[in-house]
């Protein structure tokens, strides 16, 4: 009886010392993942395809996204597709808005290297198409880019 | 804190304010973390009016609704239906005979998943792989 009451009389504390070291780790890891991957944003009606050869990549490059809504250059809407569909069309002519768009931003870094800033005429650019993008769609992307100079394009995939 | 005796201080680290800003913080990359592994694949557009030499042994692979075709042009010169399971094999032969690079020339309703999966097939025996009919 006189055990039992001493215990209920002791003071019990949290030992949070392990709890901060668990909470350490989780912290270090969520950082190191979030410094390596590839950071890019997608639209909501995107699904990218599934690669084993995939190589892992975490240089922040040009983006141009293709799904059945249109293609877009760093998520601003270059061409629209009507109705959902790919278009069928000449899979030989470029996308003329998105060459625009190129050119503009083409201008733009000529004008941000001509006031100082660093040089970025890059040649490279990945393009995130939708698993179900038509390949005349794609040939069409990578034709308008090349014209443009961004003649070292990659394709985007989920590393399986 | 506390004064013992003897004069020296017993200090106690409050730990509380220090695992208040780790959940914070925690929670905050849990939100933003990507658990999607993204990575690139090279898209080399293989361009028929290179200047560069030709190779020896051209091998190009030809998919599309009716299936897929491999075509080899050069010092051997021949044309098979290959499928998925039997493709790896011909590669294997054509490396052994200094085939070093593919072109791939999907058809153009062909998906890009399906894009995909064909590219990942060649690269696993032949890694260098252009794509074809860009342009055209």
């Amino acid at each position: 009886m006189k055990k039992r009451s001493r215990l209920q009389n002791e003071e019990v504390s949290l030992q949070i010392t392990s709890m901060a070291d668990v909470f350490v780790i989780l912290l270090v890891f969520l950082l190191k993942s979030a410094a390596t991957g590839l950071s890019v944003s997608m639209s909501q009606n995107m699904t990218l395809p599934k690669s084993v050869s995939a190589a892992e990549t975490a240089k922040r490059l040009l983006t141009i996204e293709i799904n059945n809504s249109g293609v877009y250059l760093e998520g601003a809407a270059q061409t629209k597709f009507d109705g959902g569909r790919y278009p069928a069309g000449n899979t030989g002519v470029v996308f003329s808005d998105l060459q625009n768009g190129l050119k503009e931003l083409r201008a733009k870094q000529a004008y941000i290297e001509k006031k100082g800033g660093s040089p970025t005429n890059s040649t490279e650019l990945i393009v995130l198409a939708d698993k179900l993008v038509p390949y005349r769609i794609i040939k069409r992307v990578l034709l308008t880019a090349s014209l443009e100079g961004y003649t070292d394009a990659k394709l985007a995939a989920t590393r399986d | 804190m506390k004064i013992s005796d003897s004069g020296s201080h017993d200090v106690e680290l409050n730990l509380a304010p220090i695992i208040d800003c780790l959940t914070v913080l925690i929670t905050f990359m849990l939100i933003s973390a990507s658990f999607l592994s993204i990575g690139i694949l090279e898209a080399s557009v293989a361009s028929p009016n290179s200047n560069a030499k030709p190779p020896e042994v051209a091998a190009e692979l030809k998919v599309g609704g009716q299936g897929a075709e491999l075509v080899v042009t050069g010092k051997i010169s021949f044309k098979h239906a290959v499928t998925a399971d039997t493709l790896a094999r011909e590669l294997s032969e054509l490396k052994s005979k200094g085939v070093d690079q593919v072109i791939f020339t999907p058809s153009d309703d062909v998906p890009f998943e399906s894009l995909v999966q064909w590219t990942d097939r060649i690269r696993a025996v032949i890694p260098a792989v252009s794509y074809g009919g860009i342009g055209q």
